[in-house]
């Protein structure tokens, strides 16, 4: 085993250890995270969305599951669930749509489980979720009429996506449809940027679950990669140092 | 000439005339007052079976008018005949419950007095009376009957029968009259309980409770009320309802007393289930116009309340009761019973008997006995009969009244006119006391006449009547003035002498006093008042809703800015234009990569990887096709593949272009392996054993078989790795999966401008040996192979359009600030003229 | 409880193949790394058949649209038509054929091409608008950096390449700030990458079908 090896095997060790304590501590004491306006909007938005009997739109991208994208995916498909949960007995269910086949299966687990939750699985229908198209553009291409005639007033776009977010975040403004954009991908995040007001920069994406009440390990996990990230400024910032100091 | 006018159609007639010659209504009175019922005295039970000829046409149309006929609200003539009753329990119950029980008795058919009982809702408006249509128009929907039970008589034995085992008795009843307060809160769910538990036993269970009645219930003489009955009292029952029928009997009616047959579905009325007593809309009357004497004993009033509760989709039965059914039915024997038959004693009546609840009664009873307001409101006086009753005002019968329960079961202004006297709930008015059928006079009749006594005789009335009328101790006040009474000239009443008591005084029917409602107020309160009238006002002035903060499509400049790229793109296109200069400055990394590229031996294998979208086949195309060339002009074998589904086509499109060139051969010099799924893992499997991942062509030629990858076993093997890309994602997971496993072999890039920020560093660390980064990067690679191709062609509308992008954005963010500042100084000029 | 059931074998199946492929990952022994790599071809035919189980939920959507007649089903019907006319002819006449090829050159490159057009439009014009619903710092920064970007890409008509800016800005914003601003992120998001794998691992993150 190298270096490479030993370290990697170091950081998922703390990372579980800290995992299980912090979320352990979170019972106790729940933690207090900086104010993040754009979920706090998706909440509202979620809620005007079952009162005035509107739809949620839910775009998972096209990360598939054995990709790296798959944590973004996954941390998406634990948002579905909960939007899911709490619009499962609306008048309009939510839809969800995927650029990949498994991801649509997944989406429609999701769903599933989140109608279960809400105690309305006989409500659940299995074309809520679906997979909108294989290519990036195509899926785009296939989103963009659902968001005109699904009367959706709210779109979440998270997941794994590149520019095509654009498109989508554009059609969604058009139809003046609340949007939240949140990619893995940088270049999205940038076009995001440009095309929506409550676009999430960087691993926000990844403090979905924390701030959509998701539970006590998504706190926790939010707040080991907290430490984690300090833990790699001091380690950067250090090791610049002693490179100057001459010592390494 | 003197002349008579008829009281019902208000035609003169002749002074002398006993009949309208019109409509034949009676013009002169044949009653006389009755005498007065004392406190304790027993009404005595007769037979009304006699009446039913003395109907109203208009009423005796609605009975046998069939199932298509709404039976309504119509007034009942109160019984006179001393006919003995034949009803039996089953009848009454059936009468009474009839939405309780899903079946009708065959076995026990309905008499024909309940053949009335269908409601009324329907009724036609043109058969109903005046004076009722002002009613009806008045009465609240949910207004029930009597508050009260009655302390005597009614049809309650049998029911107590039905509601109590034997053993219980009076001390049953007892306990519950000391529990009547309570009772009186109770709501109605208390009654639907009663008239659940009724429910829950099966007609024939009924029947044969009936004969233990007989034995072991003593009758109501001893002024209590029958525990069910008190069950469906209470203050379920509105007081305002009963005002009326307490106004019409100024005299001897028991204060707080209520008919059975009015608390009954009052009570019902009130009840969840029994929605139907409030007149059923599609409840058809069952026609029999003509009943024996034994199933009509009943008078039709209790016969259209009883029926009345049925739903609508049943039809009491009709089929008379034997004789012999009517043992337990004391109540019932007694109607048919001789008045004088009867134990009438009022002295034997004591007020401490009653029940707490009558005793609670009875001082407000006291209090207002006087003024019929609702008399006094016109409804009466204004009320004709559009059809006068030959028949009856042959026989010198009034037309009758409406119950009161109809009545006011439908009439909205029932509040309004029960404010006035209240305390008078649910007493039967006197002139259906006075009600004396001339045809077909019963034995004592016709001895009183030919003594020259009142053609009716007090003593005959029947029990239900007796029992409404006030105790004579209570309404004294009233008696002098009825003794002066006059004769009514018109409406229903037409005909009756004393009946409407405050009429003989001289005061005439006038509507009821307007009090003023207006409060007196302070200036404080009025203050008060005003400022939460406007603070109400501000709450439901609707708002407009303050817009969500969106940025606003503008159509236009979104056509102006694609009409602007298009031109910028297409013109130097189409015209080939060279305005752009090239930059003399190389990258680098594109040096590089031309580098390791020349660096190759001649005729090694190459893999190159497609990893990019149609869409962005532009750009990618133009980045990737110098460095094929390059490759091919060396003369490498190249092996093609893609994570991206669409990548094999994308390499055949992309070979094309080179098909005439270099002659490249599938198979032969080039060979492509088509899709590989999994993204990294795929990556990384192919890189651990490309040959166990991947075994055909595309053209499912074995790959490994084939020239373009003799020699090559595993990944090391090929000379050079090319990653085409528009992905970070998957760059990555090329060079992080099968850089390892590529040896010192070189990893070469030609990626697009979009992943530039995250390969570039890659590159810089050495894991990428060249780069090749869009269509500047293809247009460098061009240059440094000295070949003109995408790159060079696409060079210009790359300048324009750049150009054109850069002056959009300059102009559209100067304007932007500008806009925003107007607006933030807008708004802060608003924010300062705001004191 | 046949949801419960499945719901604790799949998370019992998740986590052992998660700790399997991390251990396998990091720890090089001999046996984790032969079923790794046997859990690796897994996925990839797992993949594979996922491309083709999404073919085929697009295929049930769009064939439910046209059967209950919605709004926009004579696109459903377009899309299901060609898409049964291309899987025929790519299954008898093979992906090279030029019938085939014809078919994407004409339709999907285009197609997808436009829509990135389409993109260019749509992000010039998100650029161009950016200030009037943004003014803070932040976009004002962006601004700048996309058009120091674009004027350091490509040259100017005529006047060829800004100088300072191609050779020194341009390379400096893209090379340094941009590189470190992305590597920032990217570390963000393998964090993020790593405790929602250590959720999946944990059974708290179930999204195969449990609550």
């Amino acid at each position: 085993m190298n270096l490479t090896g030993l370290a990697a095997l170091g950081i998922v060790g703390i990372s579980v250890v800290l995992l299980i304590v912090l979320s352990l501590l979170h019972r106790r004491t729940p933690f207090k995270f900086r104010d993040m306006p754009i979920y706090s909007r998706l909440r509202r938005a979620i809620g005007l969305a079952v009162e005035d009997g509107t739809r949620v739109h839910f775009a998972l991208g096209r990360g598939s599951i054995v990709t790296p994208a798959a944590a973004s995916t996954l941390v998406a498909l634990s948002a579905l669930q909960r939007v899911g949960e709490r619009t499962a007995v609306s008048d309009n269910p939510p839809i969800a749509t995927a650029g990949d086949g498994a991801l649509a299966i997944l989406a429609q687990d999701s769903l599933s489980s989140a109608y279960d939750s809400a105690g309305a699985l006989d409500l659940f229908d299995p074309d809520s979720a679906r997979a909108a198209g294989l290519t990036p553009f195509s899926y785009a291409a296939a989103t963009i009429p659902i968001l005109h005639d699904e009367n959706i007033s709210t779109n979440v776009v998270m997941g794994s996506f590149g520019m095509e977010a654009a498109l989508i975040a554009d059609s969604a403004e058009r139809e003046n449809i609340f949007t939240l954009a949140a990619s893995d991908q940088i270049p999205a995040q940038a076009v995001l940027f440009a095309t929506t007001p409550d676009a999430l920069i960087g691993e926000e994406l990844y403090a979905a679950g924390a701030y959509l009440q998701s539970g006590p390990m998504h706190s926790a996990s939010l707040a080991v990669q907290d430490l984690l990230r300090w833990g790699i400024v001091g380690v950067i910032v250090g090791g610049a140092l002693l490179k100057l100091l001459g010592v390494l | 000439m003197a002349e008579a006018r008829c009281p019902v159609c208000n035609t003169p007639n002749p002074e002398n005339q006993e009949n309208c010659l019109v409509c034949g209504a009676r013009l002169r009175v044949t009653t006389e007052p009755l005498p007065p019922i004392r406190a304790g005295q027993e009404p005595t039970p007769k037979s009304t079976s006699e009446l039913e000829r003395t109907l109203p046409g208009w009423l005796r149309d609605l009975r046998s008018g069939g199932g298509e006929q709404q039976p309504s609200p119509t007034p009942v003539d109160p019984p006179q005949a001393s006919q003995p009753t034949q009803s039996t329990p089953d009848d009454l119950l059936a009468g009474l419950s009839g939405d309780l029980f899903t079946a009708p008795s065959e076995e026990a058919p309905a008499p024909d007095f309940l053949s009335g009982l269908s409601g009324a809702a329907g009724e036609e408006e043109e058969e109903a009376p005046d004076w009722l249509k002002a009613l009806q128009g008045s009465l609240p929907a949910d207004t029930a009957p009597a508050t009260d039970q009655p302390a005597q008589g009614g049809l309650s034995d049998w029911f107590q029968a039905e509601q109590e085992p034997e053993t219980e008795g009076n001390g049953f009843i007892e306990s519950l009259a000391q529990e009547t307060p309570a009772l009186h809160e109770e709501t109605s769910e208390e009654v639907a309980d009663w008239l659940r538990s009724l429910d829950t036993q099966s007609p024939s269970a009924l029947r044969s409770a009936t004969p233990a009645q007989e034995a072991g219930v003593p009758s109501s003489q001893d002024g209590e009320s029958p525990d069910w009955l008190s069950e469906l009292g209470g203050e379920a029952i509105p007081s305002a309802f009963v005002e009326p029928a307490a106004a019409t009997v100024p005299d001897e009616a028991p204060p707080a007393e209520t008919p059975d047959w009015l608390s009954a579905p009052g009570a019902e009325a009130e009840t969840p289930g029994l929605e139907g007593f409030a007149f059923p809309a599609e409840e058809a009357p069952p026609a029999a116009p003509q009943t024996p004497a034994s199933e009509t004993d009943l008078p039709d009033w209790v016969t259209a309340q009883g029926e009345a509760i049925f739903p609508a989709s049943q039809e009491p039965p009709t089929q008379p009761m034997p004789e012999s059914s009517l043992d337990g039915l004391d109540w019932l024997k007694g109607m048919g019973v001789p008045a004088e038959s009867q134990p009438q004693d009022p002295g034997t009546f004591d007020p401490n008997d009653l029940p707490a609840w009558l005793s609670t009664q009875e001082a407000p009873a006291r209090a207002t006995a006087e003024t019929p307001d609702w008399l006094s409101g016109g409804s009466l006086e204004e009320a004709s009969l559009t059809a006068p009753p030959k028949a009856l005002a042959e026989e010198g019968v009034p037309p009758a009244q409406p119950p009161p329960a109809q009545a006011f079961l439908e009439d909205d202004s029932l509040p309004e006119i029960a404010s006035a006297a209240e305390p008078f709930s649910m007493e039967m008015p006197d002139w259906l006391s006075g009600i004396t059928p001339a045809e077909k006079p019963q034995p004592r009749q016709r001895e009183a006449e030919d003594q020259g006594a009142p053609t009716l005789s007090p003593g005959e009335l029947p029990s239900w009547v007796q029992s409404m009328r006030p105790v004579e101790s209570i309404l004294s006040d009233s008696e002098s003035a009825e003794e002066e009474g006059t004769l009514e000239q018109k409406g229903p009443l037409a005909g009756l002498r004393n009946v409407l008591p405050l009429a003989a005084t001289g005061f005439g029917i006038r509507k009821p006093p307007a009090y003023a409602n207006k409060l007196s107020l302070d200036e404080t309160q009025q203050a008060g008042a005003s400022l939460l009238e406007s603070i109400m006002a501000a709450e439901t002035t609707a708002r407009p809703a303050k817009a969500l903060q969106r940025v606003t499509s503008a159509r236009l400049l979104r056509w102006l800015i694609a009409l602007v790229l298009i031109v910028a793109v297409a013109v130097p296109s189409l015209l080939n234009t060279q305005f752009a200069p090239s930059n003399t400055l190389l990258p680098p990394e594109t040096l590089a990569a031309a580098n390791q590229v020349g660096a190759l031996q001649a005729g090694a294998p190459v893999l190159v990887v497609l990893d990019y979208e149609p869409g962005l086949s532009g750009e990618l195309e133009a980045a990737a096709a110098p460095v094929i060339d390059h490759l091919m002009i060396q003369g490498m074998r190249l092996a093609f593949i893609s994570t991206s589904p669409a990548g094999p086509l994308l390499t055949e499109r992309l070979l094309g272009k080179f098909q005439g060139i270099h002659g490249y051969q599938p198979n032969q010099q080039y060979v492509n392996l088509g899709y590989l799924p999994g993204g990294p893992a795929g990556i990384a499997a192919f890189a651990a054993a490309p040959s166990a991942v991947v075994r055909y062509t595309i053209t499912s030629a074995p790959a490994w078989e084939t020239s373009a990858l003799a020699g090559v076993s595993s990944f090391s093997d090929f000379a050079a790795v090319l990653v085409v890309t528009d992905s970070v994602d998957a760059g990555r997971a090329w060079i992080e999966q099968s850089g390892p496993a590529l040896g010192q072999a070189p990893l070469l890039m030609a990626i697009s401008a979009q992943a530039e920020p995250i390969i570039r560093p890659y590159y810089d660390a050495g894991q990428v040996s060249g780069l090749v980064t869009g269509l500047v990067g293809g247009a460098a690679y061009e240059q440094v192979i000295g070949k003109t191709g995408l790159g060079r062609q696409y060079w210009d509308a790359l300048s324009a359009s750049f150009l054109a992008a850069e002056v959009f954005i300059v102009a559209g963010s100067v304007w932007g600030l500008f806009a925003a500042l107007r607006t933030r100084r807008k708004k802060q000029e608003n924010d300062e003229a705001l004191p | 409880m046949r949801l419960r059931f499945k719901g604790l074998f799949s998370t019992a199946i998740a986590i052992a193949i998660g700790a399997i492929i991390l251990l396998g990952a990091l720890l090089p022994v001999g046996g984790l790394v032969a079923i790794r790599a046997v859990l690796l071809q897994w996925a990839v035919i797992l993949a594979a058949v996922a491309l083709v189980v999404g073919v085929f939920n697009l295929l049930r959507v769009h064939y439910g649209r046209i059967s209950a007649r919605e709004k926009g089903s004579f696109y459903s019907i377009l899309l299901v038509v060609f898409m049964l006319i291309t899987v025929t002819l790519g299954l008898f006449l093979g992906p090279t054929d030029p019938t085939v090829m014809l078919l994407f050159n004409a339709i999907q490159v285009p197609v997808e091409a436009s829509l990135t057009a389409v993109l260019a439009v749509t992000l010039l014009y998100a650029s161009v608008r950016l200030l009037r619903w943004r003014t803070d710092l932040v976009a004002v920064i962006f601004i700048a950096t996309a058009v120091v970007i674009l004027l350091g890409t490509a040259p100017l008509p005529f006047l060829g390449s800004v100088p300072v800016l191609g050779d020194l800005i341009r390379p400096f914003v893209a090379q340094v700030l941009a590189a470190g601003g992305a590597r920032g992120i990217l570390m963000g998001v393998a964090l993020g990458t790593l405790t929602t794998g250590l959720r999946i691992l944990f059974g708290a993150d179930r999204p195969y079908g449990s609550k």
